[in-house]
């Protein structure tokens, strides 16, 4: 018996180190135990990268296809980067393939967004409605930002990516990391002073 | 002398301020930035602006994925190479290797066959199609001259324009061009497949 209990008694959660060795011998459940635990971030990204649910989770298949279809060239290393690295080229196709179409399916897809989820049945509505106008207000911030700078914003500040990570994810130099991030960062915060009054009051200046 | 140098810090602290909230500035930058805000208060303004940004980033909250996307059996098993061309490599890099030794027993003139007043067997020509595969006899055969490489009673005199070469030489000439040209054939076909493999979904693995 164990001496603390087990959440998951049936399956004893393996390391990534023996989930990928096993994927690449080509066991495909080991493979779909990487994709359970890194499918949320891979498609939070793509969410974030494509402002549309339907493109994200578009680019999130395509990105766990070419994982797989990849690992066996996979020589160890930062996993996640290697992965989210995949997920970015996904997502540029994406963006891509919506430029190719009618410039109105662009706009839909920086623009449409499902609404964020209610955190806590205890908001009042009127809190929600705030914190619902200002993730469009992040969102459209976002959307405004060349690419490359939008990717870097968001593996540095939502994904919590380090610098080296973003810059194996993004095959750039830490020094074009750097810049991208803070002028990503600084136009984005220009976006959001523009509209003051959907911010925290303890950021209101 | 206390305002020319704020006048001349402050868009040189801005650059900082970015890495510095990440804390990915050398100790002196960081000092440097944090003496500069003290008395600047505009870029005060800006560090202040910028950390509130990188603070809402982090309060965005994870959307929970739709479903899962783990893959299915089918779609995991689709092949990505053809079965059918996996000769190639292997005979790609055996005729490259027929090839160097070819131009390298040229090199040190290895098929020079012993001067003889008639024609004589070629000395290592007809040897050569052992080295070869099947799949490689073939082709070699299509991209040669009509005569075979083994043997035969009456060999062709040498064209006029390598008169004073050996004919022997003559046979070497002809399994060169003729390598050369698999070589070519088989390197292009390899590439062609790379190429179109790459435009699929595992270009994104790049």
């Amino acid at each position: 018996m164990p001496s603390r209990p087990v959440k998951n008694a049936a399956k004893r959660p393996m390391e990534d180190r023996e989930l990928i060795s096993q994927s690449q011998a080509g066991d495909l459940d080991s493979f779909n135990q990487l994709v359970e635990k890194y499918q949320s971030q891979v498609y939070n990204l793509a969410l974030r990268m494509l402002g549309n649910a339907e493109a994200a989770a578009d680019a999130t298949q395509d990105t766990f296809l070419a994982a797989y279809r990849a690992v066996g060239k996979f020589r160890g290393g930062n996993f996640r980067a290697w992965l989210l690295r995949i997920a970015a080229n996904s997502c540029r196709d994406q963006l891509r393939a919506a430029r190719r179409r009618p410039a109105s399916s662009l706009d839909l897809l920086l623009e449409s967004e499902s609404p964020p989820p209610l955190v806590a049945k205890t908001e009042s509505p009127e809190d929600y409605a705030l914190r619902r106008e200002l993730g469009r207000a992040i969102s459209d911030g976002l959307a405004s930002l060349p690419a490359e700078q939008r990717l870097v914003v968001i593996l540095s500040d939502i994904q919590g990516l380090s610098y080296e990570d973003i810059a194996q994810a993004t095959r750039s130099s830490l020094g074009t990391v750097k810049s991208r991030l803070s002028r990503g960062r600084e136009r984005l915060r220009d976006c959001l002073l523009q509209q003051r009054e959907l911010l925290p009051p303890e950021f209101r200046q | 002398m206390f305002g020319k140098r704020k006048e001349v810090s402050c868009s040189k602290v801005r650059r900082l301020l970015s890495p510095y909230i990440d804390g990915r500035v050398s100790a002196r930058e960081r000092e440097r930035v944090e003496e500069h805000v003290r008395t600047c208060v505009e870029c005060r303004h800006e560090l202040d602006s910028l950390q509130m940004t990188v603070q809402l980033l982090h309060r965005v909250p994870a959307a929970p994925p739709p479903r899962s996307f783990a893959l299915a059996a089918e779609l995991a098993k689709r092949p990505v190479r053809q079965p059918g061309l996996l000769w190639l490599r292997p005979a790609t890099a055996l005729a490259v290797v027929v090839l160097l030794f070819l131009f390298v027993g040229d090199m040190f003139q290895v098929f020079e066959p012993t001067p003889l007043p008639q024609p004589a067997p070629a000395p290592a020509a007809p040897e050569e199609p052992k080295f070869m595969a099947p799949g490689v006899r073939d082709v070699t055969e299509e991209a040669a001259p009509p005569t075979p490489p083994e043997a035969a009673p009456g060999y062709p005199v040498a064209p006029p324009q390598e008169i004073g070469r050996p004919w022997a030489g003559f046979w070497l000439h002809q399994m060169e061009i003729a390598f050369a040209a698999l070589v070519l054939v088989l390197g292009s076909i390899w590439l062609f497949t790379i190429r179109k493999r790459k435009s699929g979904v595992t270009r994104k693995a790049g």
